[in-house]
C-alpha cells in the first residue's frame, strides 16, 4: 500500500488513427513525470469523431490497461482530449465601465469584464470547452497583464472562447464513462499539443502549431504567451490515403503503405519517371505505382490543407502574429518534406513538436505522435497542482489555459 | 418598321417591350389584380373579370370587365363552375381580341367558387389558342371550407393545368401554418393576396430587361411553354452578414415548398434574386450554389436584379416545376369524381405512381394520352400493389435526399471511405473529394 499515495493523472487522447493514453506523475520540482504509455489502433474513429462507440469502447480500453501495466496503477479517471469538425474557436470581447468614484480598477471590475465577455452567442446545441483569457486594455490602452490598481475609466477584455457540439461532445465522454472510467475534464486537442510542445519563449513570439493527426487538423495560434487563435479542419492523414487509393487505383491499405513508405509532400516533379512496384495477390504481375502521380496527389492535398489554415488565420487576423515558427506535430509530421512544404506556406522557420518541460522515456517525448496526449496529462498535472495549492488562486476566473501556460 | 417604331416609342432605344397582362378572374382573382394593379409594372396591364357586378365595383385600379352579362345579368355565378364557363364563353369573342397582342399572360384567381373554377380554364385555354404563354397562380380553398369546394378547386385544377403552360397553385391551407393563432381573417386574405403579388412581381422582375442577369422572356418561355407545369412557389428576405445563407435556408424552410425533398424532384426552377445596391455577385453565386446543392436535376432560369429601394436586404423569389406531376399533392384518389377510374396494373413499381398521378391531373385528356386501355384490376389487388410500390417510393426519393454537390459528377466514386460520413463542406467544395479532382489536375 505504500504506493496508494501516489497521485497519477491520465491523459487520454481518441483519435482518428490511434488511441493513446498517457499516464503521468508529479515529479521533482513540480514537472510531470510520463510513468505510462498506452497505444491502441482506433477503429470507430472517423475524422475525429466517434462513429462505432463499440469498436471504440474496446480501443480504448486496450490503451487504458496497456499504460495501467506499464505504469503499474490503476487509472481511474482521464483528461479526455476533444476535436472534430464541430469544434470551433472565436474571439469574444467584453467591456466594462469602471464605476468607483476614484476610478480605480478592483477585482470586482475585473471580474464583471471577464464576465460580459463570457456572455457569447453559441448555438443551442453547443457547450463552450475552452475560455482563454487575452491581455485586458484600459481606456484603449491594450496590453496589461493586471489591470488590478491601475486607473481608468473603461476595462476590456478578449476572450477566445472554444465551443463544440455538446452530443458529439458526449459521444466520447460517454464511452470512456462506460469504461468505469471519470472524466475529469475535456480539452481541446488544439490546445493540449500547445501545452506539450511550446518552449515559453516560442509563446511570446508567436508560433503556430499544426496537429496534423489522422481525420483532423488542429491548429493555434500562440503570441505573447497566450492561445490567440484556434480551430479544426476536418481533413487528415486519412483523407491523403484516400485520394492515393483513388488516384492510383489501390485499396486503401495499400494507399496507406504506400503513403509512409513514398509520399512526399512537395511536388510530383521530384520523382519524374520513377516508379515503384507493389506486389499484387490478385493480378499476379505486380503492379507498378507511378511516383510521379503519387507525389503530385499528395502534395495537392497536403498544400492545400495547410493553406485552407492560413486562410483560417487570415480571416481571424492572426496569420502575423505568427513570427517565431510552425510547429507541426501529430502523424502528419512524419510526412515527409512537410516541413519544407509548412515554411514554404507560412513563411516561417518549421519543425517537428516534441514535448517540452516533461521527464520521461525519450522514445516517448520526441515522437509527434504523442504530442497530444502528453499535453492532456500536462494539463492534467497543473490541473492537481492547483487543487493542491488553491490559496493562491484567486476563484472567479476559473480554469483559464493561460494561467497553464504561465507554469509550463 | 411602323408597327415597331410604335410599340417601343415609350422606350425608343429598347427593342420592342413585352406585352404582358395581368388578368384576375372571380371575386379572389379580381383583389389580386387590384391589389397588383397598384404596383409599378411598367408594360403590364392588369384586368379584372368577374361575372359579378358587385364585385366590380370595387376594383379601383384595375381595368374591368363583366363576364356573361347577357347569361347572368351582373350576379354571380353563386358558385356553379358550368355557369362560371358559360359566362367566359360568350365573352370569347371580346376575349380573343383583348389577348392577340399578348406575349405573356398571367391569370390569376381562386379556385372553388363558381367564377374562378369555371371560367379560368376556358379563358387560359383562349389565351394559349391566340400564342401567348400562359400562367395560372391560383389559390386552392382552406380545408374549413368543406370537401365539395375543394374537390370542386382540384377539378379545376386539373382542367387548368392542361389549358395552362404553367400552373402555380398556392393552396391556402399552406397559409395557416405562416399566420400565427391570432392573425385575423382580413390579415390572413391580405397575406395571401400579397403572395400573389409577390409572385408575379417576382416573374416580372425576372423578364424586366433592368437585372444584373437577364432573364429573357425566351428562357422563360423554354421552360414552361406546353409543359402543363404543376408548380410551386415561395419568397423569402433575409439581411445581416449571413445573408445568402439565411436567405435560401428561410425559402427551403417555406411552407408553400413542404420541405425541400420537393426541389429534388423539380424540373425546373425559374430563381430571381434581388438585393440592395450593394448585392455582390459572388452573393449571387453563393445563392446560386446552395439552390443547386437541393436542385437535383432541375433546369436552372437564374436572374438577379438590384433596387435601392431593398437597402441591406436580399430577397428571393423561386418557383419550382414538376412537369411529370408526379408530387400533386393536392390531388385527393378518393375524390368522387375519380371513381370510375380503374387503377392500371403497374409492370413496375414506379410506374405506378406516374401512370396513377397523370391520369389523375390529365383528367380532360385521359383519352389522348392512353392509347391502350389498362386492364381492370379487383380493389384489394390494387391495394397490395400500392402497398409494395410505397416502399421502393420512399427509398427513391431517400437516395435523391442526400446533400447533393452539383458541381461534382465523380462524388459517387470519389468519397472512397468517407462514403458514410457528413460530407466536409469548406467554402462550397467537399474537402473529402481528392483535391487533385477537385483542382483537376491530370494524371497522364
Amino acid at each position: 500500500m505504500m504506493f496508494a499515495n501516489r497521485e497519477i493523472v491520465t491523459g487520454l487522447d481518441i483519435g482518428t488513427s490511434q488511441v493513446t493514453a498517457i499516464v503521468a506523475e508529479i515529479g521533482a520540482s513540480n514537472v510531470p513525470n510520463i510513468i505510462g504509455i498506452g497505444q491502441a489502433k482506433s477503429r470507430g474513429v472517423r475524422k475525429g469523431e466517434i462513429v462505432n462507440a463499440d469498436l471504440t469502447s474496446e480501443d480504448v480500453r486496450l490503451a487504458l490497461s496497456e499504460a495501467e501495466q506499464m505504469a503499474d496503477e490503476e487509472i481511474r479517471s482521464v483528461y479526455l482530449g476533444v476535436s472534430g469538425g464541430h469544434v470551433r474557436g472565436f474571439i469574444n470581447s467584453g467591456t466594462h465601465p469602471v464605476v468607483s468614484a476614484d476610478r480605480d480598477i478592483t477585482e470586482d471590475d475585473v471580474r464583471d469584464v471577464v464576465r460580459n465577455a463570457k456572455a457569447v452567442n453559441l448555438p443551442n446545441d453547443h457547450h463552450v470547452i475552452h475560455v482563454v483569457r487575452q491581455h485586458f486594455s484600459v481606456d484603449d490602452q491594450s496590453g496589461i497583464q493586471n489591470p488590478i490598481g491601475l486607473l481608468g475609466a473603461k476595462i476590456g477584455v478578449d476572450l477566445h472562447v472554444v465551443h463544440g457540439q455538446a452530443n458529439r461532445l458526449q459521444n466520447s465522454i460517454r464511452v470512456v464513462k462506460g469504461l468505469r472510467v471519470d472524466v475529469e475534464d475535456v480539452v481541446f486537442s488544439g490546445l493540449a499539443g500547445v501545452l506539450s510542445v511550446l518552449t515559453p519563449q516560442q509563446k511570446e513570439l508567436g508560433t503556430l502549431v499544426i496537429d496534423y493527426g489522422g481525420g483532423t487538423l488542429e491548429y493555434a495560434v500562440c503570441c505573447n504567451g497566450l492561445v490567440k487563435h484556434s480551430g479544426v479542419l476536418p481533413v487528415g492523414g486519412d483523407h491523403i490515403s484516400n485520394d492515393l487509393a483513388f488516384g492510383l487505383k489501390v485499396p486503401l491499405g495499400r494507399a496507406e503503405q504506400l503513403k509512409i513508405a513514398h509520399g512526399s509532400a512537395l511536388g510530383g516533379d521530384h520523382f519524374r519517371g520513377q516508379t515503384v512496384k507493389i506486389p499484387d495477390r490478385i493480378t499476379m504481375p505486380d503492379k507498378t505505382i507511378n511516383m510521379e502521380h503519387l507525389g503530385r496527389i499528395m502534395s495537392l492535398r497536403v498544400s492545400e490543407s495547410l493553406k485552407l489554415i492560413e486562410s483560417e488565420l487570415i480571416e481571424a487576423g492572426c496569420l502575423d502574429l505568427v513570427r517565431s515558427g510552425v510547429v507541426v506535430t501529430g502523424g502528419g509530421a512524419r510526412i515527409q518534406d512537410i516541413l519544407g512544404l509548412a515554411e514554404h506556406v507560412f513563411g516561417v522557420p518549421a519543425s517537428i513538436g516534441t514535448a517540452q518541460n516533461v521527464n520521461g522515456p525519450k522514445s516517448v517525448l520526441e515522437q509527434p505522435e504523442f504530442a497530444v496526449g502528453i499535453g492532456l496529462a500536462k494539463f492534467g498535472v497543473f490541473e492537481l497542482l492547483k487543487q493542491k495549492d488553491r490559496r493562491v488562486h484567486n476563484r472567479g476566473f476559473g480554469r483559464t489555459i493561460r494561467e497553464m501556460l504561465k507554469i509550463g | 418598321m411602323n408597327e415597331s417604331m410604335n410599340q417601343s416609342a415609350g422606350n425608343p432605344a429598347a427593342e420592342r417591350q413585352l406585352s404582358v397582362k395581368v388578368i384576375g378572374v372571380g371575386d379572389a382573382g379580381c383583389r389580386a389584380a387590384d391589389l397588383l394593379a397598384g404596383e409599378v409594372m411598367p408594360g403590364v396591364e392588369f384586368w379584372a373579370l368577374n361575372s359579378d357586378a358587385r364585385g366590380l365595383q370595387d376594383i379601383v385600379k384595375a381595368q374591368k370587365l363583366q363576364l356573361g352579362q347577357d347569361l347572368l345579368r351582373g350576379l354571380s355565378a353563386g358558385g356553379d363552375p358550368e355557369l362560371g364557363r358559360a359566362s367566359a364563353e360568350a365573352e370569347q369573342k371580346s376575349l380573343v381580341e383583348k389577348f392577340s397582342d399578348s406575349d405573356l399572360i398571367i391569370f390569376l384567381g381562386g379556385l372553388g367558387g363558381g367564377t374562378g373554377s369555371g371560367a379560368l380554364p376556358v379563358l387560359a385555354r383562349q389565351a394559349r389558342e391566340v400564342g401567348a404563354l400562359v400562367l395560372s397562380f391560383v389559390s386552392l380553398p382552406f380545408d374549413f371550407e368543406g370537401q365539395q369546394r375543394s374537390q370542386r378547386a382540384e377539378l379545376a385544377l386539373s382542367q387548368l393545368l392542361v389549358a395552362s403552360d404553367a400552373v402555380i397553385s398556392l393552396p391556402n391551407q399552406t397559409f395557416l401554418e405562416i399566420v400565427d393563432e391570432r392573425t385575423r381573417l382580413p390579415e390572413t386574405f391580405e397575406i395571401i393576396n400579397r403572395a400573389f403579388l409577390q409572385g408575379v412581381r417576382g416573374i416580372w422582375q425576372m423578364i424586366e430587361k433592368s437585372g444584373l442577369i437577364n432573364v429573357s422572356f425566351q428562357d422563360l418561355r423554354s421552360v414552361v411553354q406546353s409543359k402543363h407545369a404543376k408548380s410551386s412557389f415561395a419568397v423569402a428576405e433575409a439581411d445581416g452578414e449571413n445573408r445568402s445563407r439565411e436567405v435560401v435556408e428561410r425559402l427551403l424552410a417555406h411552407p408553400l415548398l413542404s420541405g425541400n425533398d420537393q426541389l429534388e424532384d423539380a424540373d425546373a426552377l425559374l430563381v430571381n434574386i434581388i438585393g440592395g445596391e450593394s448585392l455582390s455577385i459572388s452573393e449571387v453565386d453563393r445563392i446560386m450554389e446552395r439552390l443547386r446543392r437541393h436542385a437535383g436535376n432541375a433546369r436552372l432560369v437564374v436572374g438577379a436584379s438590384t433596387n435601392p429601394a431593398m437597402g441591406d436586404r436580399v430577397g428571393l423569389t423561386l418557383i419550382a416545376s414538376w412537369h411529370r406531376k408526379t408530387r400533386s399533392v393536392s390531388l385527393k384518389i378518393d375524390a368522387p369524381s375519380m371513381d370510375e377510374f380503374t387503377f392500371p396494373v403497374p409492370i413496375e413499381g414506379s410506374e405506378i405512381e406516374t401512370s396513377f398521378f397523370e391520369r389523375n391531373t390529365d383528367f380532360t385528356s385521359t383519352s389522348a394520352r392512353y392509347t391502350a386501355p389498362p386492364p381492370a384490376s379487383e380493389d384489394r389487388r390494387t391495394d397490395r400493389l400500392f402497398a409494395q410500390s410505397k416502399p421502393s417510393f420512399n427509398q427513391q426519393r431517400r437516395i435523391k435526399n442526400k446533400l447533393k454537390q452539383g458541381m461534382l459528377k465523380l462524388e459517387a466514386v470519389s468519397r472512397g471511405r468517407f462514403e458514410k460520413s457528413a460530407p466536409t463542406i469548406y467554402d462550397g467544395e467537399d474537402l473529402d473529394v481528392p483535391t487533385f479532382v477537385r483542382r483537376e489536375v491530370a494524371l497522364n
